[in-house]
């Protein structure tokens, strides 16, 4: 058995020079963090995106085609010639 | 000023367009405010950095000046009373009843949340020129559009709503879902 710490080294009473390197061992041993991954949409949530965005394009293409009005393009042309 | 930011102006119309009516909830208000953005943006053409973004920068001073016309007019539309003529829709009578849901949930969304996920989808935006159309961080717009559809998702999948009508809306969505499953391609 090795010597125990001395309190001087901060060691709580007790504590050994093995322990420390148990310790060390320990952390050593411990697995490398994984890298982290972005969590993986539910295959419920997939399909409700699917749908939701075929409706939100349902609901807002016509108005995307839809011709500029006149008074618009006029007020852009007026100050485009000065 | 050149005549290439003049037409810039014209080219982005429809996406403002698509931008006011996602704020505004109403077709009248959203050509208004596209109005008022573009006198907004000519006046201050000279302010433009060419070369930049200008994309996000006429959809900044859009959002602004919706800002700007709210808090003049605290806004108190009741939802219910914004007219559905605001979308189009030439679908079948179950998709139809299914949009109409999709629309009102999409009225009580809070306006940046709905601005967000139009932008997005509809525009086909990435997250960077969202946050840089709107003002914020990437973070801060893909948490926008995450909140959106999750919370769209409860609203329209009947954890928030009083039967029996949810359970209805409930089945017209999930009809959709498998229909929209089924005709997209495998991811």
């Amino acid at each position: 058995m090795t010597p125990e710490l001395p309190e001087r080294f901060g060691a709580r009473s007790g504590c050994r020079w093995d322990d420390l390197g148990m310790q060390a061992q320990s952390m050593t041993d411990r697995k490398p963090k994984e890298p982290s991954r972005r969590k993986a949409k539910r295959p419920a949530d997939k399909a409700f995106d699917v749908w939701l965005n075929r409706g939100l394009h349902q609901l807002f293409d016509d108005a995307s085609h839809e011709p500029i009005p006149d008074e618009l393009l006029r007020i852009v042309e007026e100050k485009r010639n000065g | 000023m050149s005549t290439t930011f003049h037409d810039q102006v014209i080219r982005i119309l429809p996406k403002l367009r698509i931008q006011a009516l996602a704020l505004t909830r109403n077709r009248s208000a959203a050509e208004d405010l596209v109005q008022d953005a573009v006198c907004n943006a000519l006046s201050a053409s000279s302010s433009f950095i060419p070369g930049t973004n200008f994309a996000a920068w006429m959809h900044r001073i859009l959002r602004n000046r919706f800002i700007s016309n709210l808090r003049k007019r605290r806004d108190t539309t009741d939802i219910d009373d914004v007219p559905q003529s605001a979308f189009a829709t030439e679908a079948p009578h179950e998709d139809r009843l299914a949009l109409k849901e999709l629309g009102r949930a999409m009225n009580r969304l809070p306006s940046d949340q709905r601005e967000a996920l139009v932008m997005v989808v509809v525009h086909g935006m990435s997250y960077e020129a969202l946050a840089e159309a709107t003002g914020c961080a990437v973070g801060t717009a893909k948490s926008r559009v995450f909140r959106a559809r999750r919370q769209l998702e409860a609203w329209l999948l009947g954890e928030e709503k009083p039967a029996p009508r949810a359970a209805r809306v409930t089945r017209l969505v999930e009809i959709g879902i498998a229909e929209a499953e089924a005709a997209s391609p495998a991811a």
